[in-house]
């Protein structure tokens, strides 16, 4: 007897296991400070964007710029601003630069503030003229200028004007170029030659320019008033009366002289 | 029975015994057949976890590293291939498998290789009886919602 054994074995070629992964997705914010600020993972550290923003520019005097602050608010961020001094100016400040004390030509700013006083002068009533064909100079009492702006200037010019029209024969000034720092006065020592024939009703007006060597000028203006009423009509009077003198002298001069003329003709043989 | 008697019936056993033990023997060398059996190789494969939870992570964040050891238990040499399904939350909410990478060395995210949703190469030449680790890591896409998702990893060998 013959005994066959077999043996079968089937044989695995692959096999597989399963890994199952698991997340948790949240809406991730940093640590609302200001180190780590905003959403994950944009998280922005707000101390790099502390700092100076924006261009030069005179305030107060100074040249500042502009400082940002920032701070956190959860998942944003925002900033609050102060003008930080960059140069402290003596002298003031014009176009984002402190001035200096050079004795002129330099820019002005275009904001000029003047102050002048008094606003209005009354003419010395007894230096009027005594005829209409008298010219006269007449001095009038100081006027000041009072500089309470931010800037320094060096060319100051005053004339007096008549409508804006500087006469001839009107126009006079002394001391007509000086420099006028930040916050000082001067006194301004005004000669005004009025013509023959003036109206003494009309107001006459002290024009002040201020410049500083470029285009940069302000005009304030004092007016000039005439006298009071009374010291204008004892004037016309004054006038009329010697208007009359001169008339009755021119007369009699003339009658005399005829009569003279007439006795000479008389004696010719 | 006298001792004549006694001897010749032992001589008697003893021949009949041998001559059915030479049968035996006959019949024995006469029944011989060689038999032999050949048993083919078969593949295996185990994992240390069948699970890999990444916590939680945040919007556009990436997750730490997690290991998973991979154990051929098969009988040869095999290499293990690795894919993977796309993550799914509730509702609409899912992104792409892509997001996960795995590696057969600790590194960062970027030096990962992207899951795909067919069976590539991850483990060669994994003795049989031995086994390797498989590191993973994923990241959350930004502006992704809020949600719990899942994954299936697959680990094959192939022998």
């Amino acid at each position: 007897m013959i005994i066959v054994l077999v043996i079968c074995i089937l044989p695995v070629l692959a096999d597989s296991g399963v890994v199952v992964g698991t997340v948790i997705v949240v809406n991730a914010t940093c640590d609302s400070n200001k180190t780590s600020c905003g959403i994950y993972p944009n998280c922005t550290d707000l101390t790099t964007l502390d700092g100076l923003y924006g261009d030069l520019y005179c305030s107060d005097g100074n040249v500042v710029q502009i400082y940002r602050e920032y701070y956190c608010t959860g998942t944003t961020y925002d900033y609050n601003i102060s003008e930080q001094i960059q140069q402290n100016c003596t002298y003031g400040c014009v176009d984002e630069t402190c001035k200096s004390y050079t004795g002129g030509g330099i820019n002005v700013n275009d904001i000029i503030d003047f102050e002048l006083t008094p606003r209005e002068i009354k003419y010395p009533s007894n230096i009027f003229p005594s005829s209409p064909e008298e010219t006269v100079t007449i001095i009038f009492p100081s006027f000041m200028i009072n500089n309470i702006g931010k800037d320094s200037y060096f060319q100051i010019t005053y004339s007096c004007y008549n409508d804006d029209n500087c006469m001839n024969g009107w126009c006079g000034a002394s001391d007509n170029n000086f420099q006028i720092l930040q916050g000082d006065s001067k006194a301004i020592n005004l000669i005004c030659t009025i013509p023959e024939n003036i109206k003494y009703s009309e107001q006459y007006t002290l024009k002040v320019l201020v410049t500083n060597g470029a285009d940069r000028q302000k005009s304030l203006q004092a007016t000039l008033i005439t006298a009071d009423e009374k010291t204008i009509l004892q004037v016309l009077a004054s006038r009329e009366r010697n208007e009359k003198i001169k008339n009755t002298v021119y007369i009699v001069g003339g009658f005399i002289g005829l009569v003279i003329l007439l006795w000479w003709i008389s004696k010719i043989p | 029975m006298d001792k004549t008697g006694k001897t010749n019936l032992v001589v008697g056993v003893v021949v009949a015994m041998l001559m059915i033990l030479a049968t035996f023997v006959v019949l024995a060398d006469a029944s011989v057949v060689d038999a032999s059996v050949t048993v083919p190789s078969s593949c295996g494969i185990s994992l240390d976890q069948s699970t890999a939870a990444f916590g939680s992570v945040g919007t556009g964040a990436e997750s730490s590293e997690i290991t998973r050891t991979v154990s051929n238990t098969g009988s040869t040499t095999a290499n293990v291939t690795i894919e993977g399904s796309a993550w799914d939350g509730s509702g609409a909410n899912t992104f792409v498998v892509g997001q996960t990478k795995y590696a057969l060395s600790t590194g960062s995210y970027a030096s990962k290789t992207a899951l795909t949703g067919s069976p590539v190469q991850h483990m060669t030449d994994v003795a049989n009886g031995g086994s390797d680790d498989s590191f993973l890591q994923m990241a959350v896409p930004s502006g992704q919602a809020a949600d719990t998702y899942n994954q299936n990893i697959t680990y094959t060998t192939v022998c």
